[in-house]
């Protein structure tokens, strides 16, 4: 058992029911301004989700909110049988170490620690020992093909290597879910899809659930479903693409 | 249609105060900066401007014109804690800034356009700031100048270097209020200082590159440890061994100002070099922790000091500086109270007054502190809400930024209080005859007073650390993901 699994070891009996994660009647404003308009959805463990929309549709409020970063104004966000949306901050951010991952279009990782320290930052965080969380993140370095990397910094790296070191950060905990943020947004369209094709090659080998969101068909074409938000609400589920690349 | 060689100044005016909220922080706190700046400049022309005609005053130190000198040294040493606080402030925003100045060179600016514009918004505030000190300074004047009927000892030289104390009885000013400096002193310094601080902040753009991309700060890589490390060996080992270097150099037999004169040098040597060493000091305790350390906040920190070395010693340099004069300070007083009558007042006013400034320098290096720690939490806004986002705990956050500012500062504080003591200890002697007394007893080390100086600066640090992390719960709110800097 890896440092990773020991950690959410307890919790793993949950992770086997169906829907893994799911969004009820969820509302959210910021100010006057609706974000989402009562969205109901809900995501099977393994399951590559693609939320797509237009700029300004929601589909980022709603990743925050299934991830459990924004607590919506009405309705309820579930992971497996837990109302995460009425739970804690604290509680809420102990999931979010545990048993997610996430990844956002840049600026995540913390410019003054090197690739490995950033990547064992998650496992220091709850509590694992400095030599086997180095370890740890070295090999997922290693499966990324980054491992010289090791002790670059986030600033002397490219776009697409900064972004496989957030990638590594995130799944280093072994996560159950993985929420990416536009996570190729920022990158070229040929490093955009190195890190697509290995962040899907290493959640489908450790059947991690993603949720990914995306304004790009390129990008949703990765995905098992594809969810599209207009004007904050749900508009239309399409199932998997049969040109899906394959990873 | 004419064309003139450069922006004309109305249009570098109009660029300088376009700006959003960070930038309107900056220009207020810049004028707090340089009014505190006027109003102690025109204190000490108005000590200056005492007369042997003029008072008395309730405080020894006013009425003694010897000690005017000291006066009017410790009101211009408080600049520097001042300065060193506008030096700060000039940091607030400076991200929003870059991209403000990166905009006007895509506009067509050249990089001394650029220089122009920052330094006139800077010489801007800073004659707000002048004006706004000259009218507090002269307002001040007039509001306070309430004499009260008392009686007070007035020291009166009755022939050549023999002063007596006479009592005189009469209306008694508690500050120079019945004295004014010549208006052109005033105006003078209310030129003088924006005009500084304009100079002050195209000396500090000479390490910048203002492009239309964006502003790049040239930094050395490595902070300079062997010159620090020389530099205050010379000064502290010469004040430790202040006769052996007085003897050595064949200046035994050297006037007192002589003597004050190779004093004061060593310990700017010891003060300079502490100064310069302190990055050196935070990215070696930095590289010591970092490799070793499991804990997520003190590793976030010790990386920090290792790759910015340079923010804890900016933000530091005023604190280290309060530390040392305080411990000289100290040990200067621990002599005096073996030497002279401890019921003698003036000594009593004067030590009052030395700690009224330090405690008035310890509050600005605080302050400058604030400045710093409140706009590395901003400024590293993003990568904190996504490690918030991510579930790091802000507990975790918030020690790192405290960790960040104590442990870099905590062994040079202590080493600048060493080097005071030192230094006190080496020029004055470690043993005194106490007045009326032929024997010598030893001088003891103010080990209370130099734990209180040490910790008590330590603990104002930890506390105004804490009130920068009044920022963190905003800088690690959601919305800061959404935006680029």
């Amino acid at each position: 058992m890896t440092v990773a699994a020991a950690l959410r070891a307890d919790s793993d009996a949950e992770m086997n029911r169906s829907p893994l994660l799911s969004a009820r009647s969820v509302v959210v404003s910021y100010g006057r301004t609706p974000a989402l308009r009562g969205v109901t959805m809900s995501v099977g463990g393994g399951e590559i989700v693609a939320v797509t929309g237009a700029s300004g549709s929601g589909k980022s409020t709603l990743l925050l909110c299934l991830a459990g970063i924004l607590r919506p104004d009405v309705g309820e966000v579930r992971f497996g049988d837990r109302v995460i949306s009425a739970e804690s901050e604290a509680a809420r951010s102990r999931l979010r170490r545990r048993e997610f991952g996430v990844l956002f279009q840049f600026g995540q990782l913390v410019p003054e620690l090197s690739a490995v320290e950033n990547v064992a930052l998650p496992l220091l965080l709850s509590g694992v020992r400095r030599r086997p969380a180095t370890t740890a993140a070295l090999e997922w370095l290693d499966r990324f093909g980054i491992g010289d990397l090791a002790d670059s910094r986030p600033p002397q790296m490219s776009g697409g290597q900064g972004q496989r070191v957030a990638v590594a950060r995130a799944m280093v905990t072994e996560p159950v879910v993985v929420f990416a943020d536009e996570p190729t947004g920022a990158l070229d369209t040929l490093a955009g899809e190195q890190v697509l094709a290995q962040l899907v090659r290493v959640t489908r080998e450790a059947g991690t659930t993603v949720i990914l969101v995306t304004h790009d068909t390129r990008v949703a074409a990765y995905a098992d479903r594809e969810v599209v938000i207009r004007d904050g609400m749900l508009d239309e589920v399409a199932t998997g693409s049969s040109d899906r690349p394959t990873s | 249609m004419t064309a003139s060689p450069g922006p004309r100044g109305a249009t570098l005016l109009r660029l300088a105060i376009t700006g959003g909220s960070a930038d309107r922080m900056r220009i207020l706190l810049t004028a707090m900066g340089a009014a505190a700046g006027t109003l102690a400049l025109l204190a000490a022309a108005a000590v200056v401007s005492i007369g042997p005609s003029d008072g008395p005053y309730s405080s020894d130190v006013l009425n003694e014109r010897g000690l005017h000198q000291g006066v009017v040294i410790a009101l211009i040493l408080l600049c520097l804690p001042l300065l060193v606080f506008v030096g700060q402030c000039s940091r607030i925003g400076a991200p929003a800034r870059d991209r403000r100045l990166a905009a006007f060179r895509m506009a067509g600016a050249t990089p001394a356009d650029a220089v122009k514009i920052a330094a006139t918004e800077t010489g801007l505030a800073a004659a707000l700031g002048s004006l706004l000190g000259a009218g507090m300074y002269l307002s001040g004047r007039v509001l306070l100048d309430r004499p009260h009927l008392d009686t007070v000892t007035v020291m009166r030289e009755a022939r050549e270097n023999l002063f007596v104390g006479e009592p005189v009885t009469g209306p008694v000013w508690n500050l120079p209020t019945d004295v004014i400096a010549p208006w052109w002193v005033i105006a003078s310094v209310v030129i003088a200082i924006p005009i500084a601080a304009g100079v002050l902040s195209v000396v500090a753009l000479r390490r910048v590159a203002l492009t239309p991309q964006g502003v790049i700060r040239r930094q050395p890589l490595r902070p300079p440890a062997v010159l620090p490390a020389i530099l205050f060996a010379a000064g502290a080992g010469g004040l430790a061994a202040f006769e052996a270097v007085v003897r050595t150099f064949g200046l035994g037999d050297g006037s007192l100002k002589v003597r004050a004169a190779i004093a004061l040098s060593l310990f700017l040597l010891c003060g300079v070099g502490l100064l310069l060493g302190s990055a050196a000091m935070a990215a070696s305790i930095g590289a010591v922790l970092a490799p070793r350390v499991s804990n997520p906040a003190i590793l976030i920190a010790s990386r920090r000091m290792i790759a910015a070395p340079f923010t804890a010693s900016r933000a530091s340099a005023a604190v280290l500086l309060a530390v040392l004069v305080g411990a000289v300070v100290q040990g200067v007083r621990e002599n005096f109270l073996l030497i002279t009558d401890p019921n003698e007042n003036f000594y009593a006013d004067t030590f009052m007054l030395v700690d009224a400034v330090l405690a008035i320098a310890i509050a600005l290096a605080a302050a400058s502190l604030l400045v710093t720690a409140a706009e590395g939490v901003v400024e590293r806004r993003r990568t904190l809400a996504a490690l918030a986002a991510a579930g790091t705990p802000r507990g975790v956050l918030a020690r790192a930024i405290f960790a960040e500012t104590l442990l870099p500062l905590a062994p040079t504080c202590l080493l600048a209080a060493v080097a005071g003591s030192v230094a006190v200890r080496g020029v004055l002697g470690t043993r005194v005859s106490p007045p009326g007394d032929s024997r010598t007893v030893p001088v003891p080390v103010p080990w209370a007073e130099l734990a209180i100086l040490t910790g008590g600066t330590l603990l104002a640090t930890a506390v105004v650390t804490a009130l920068a992390l009044l920022f963190l719960r905003r800088s690690t709110n959601i919305t800061e993901l959404r935006t680029a800097a």
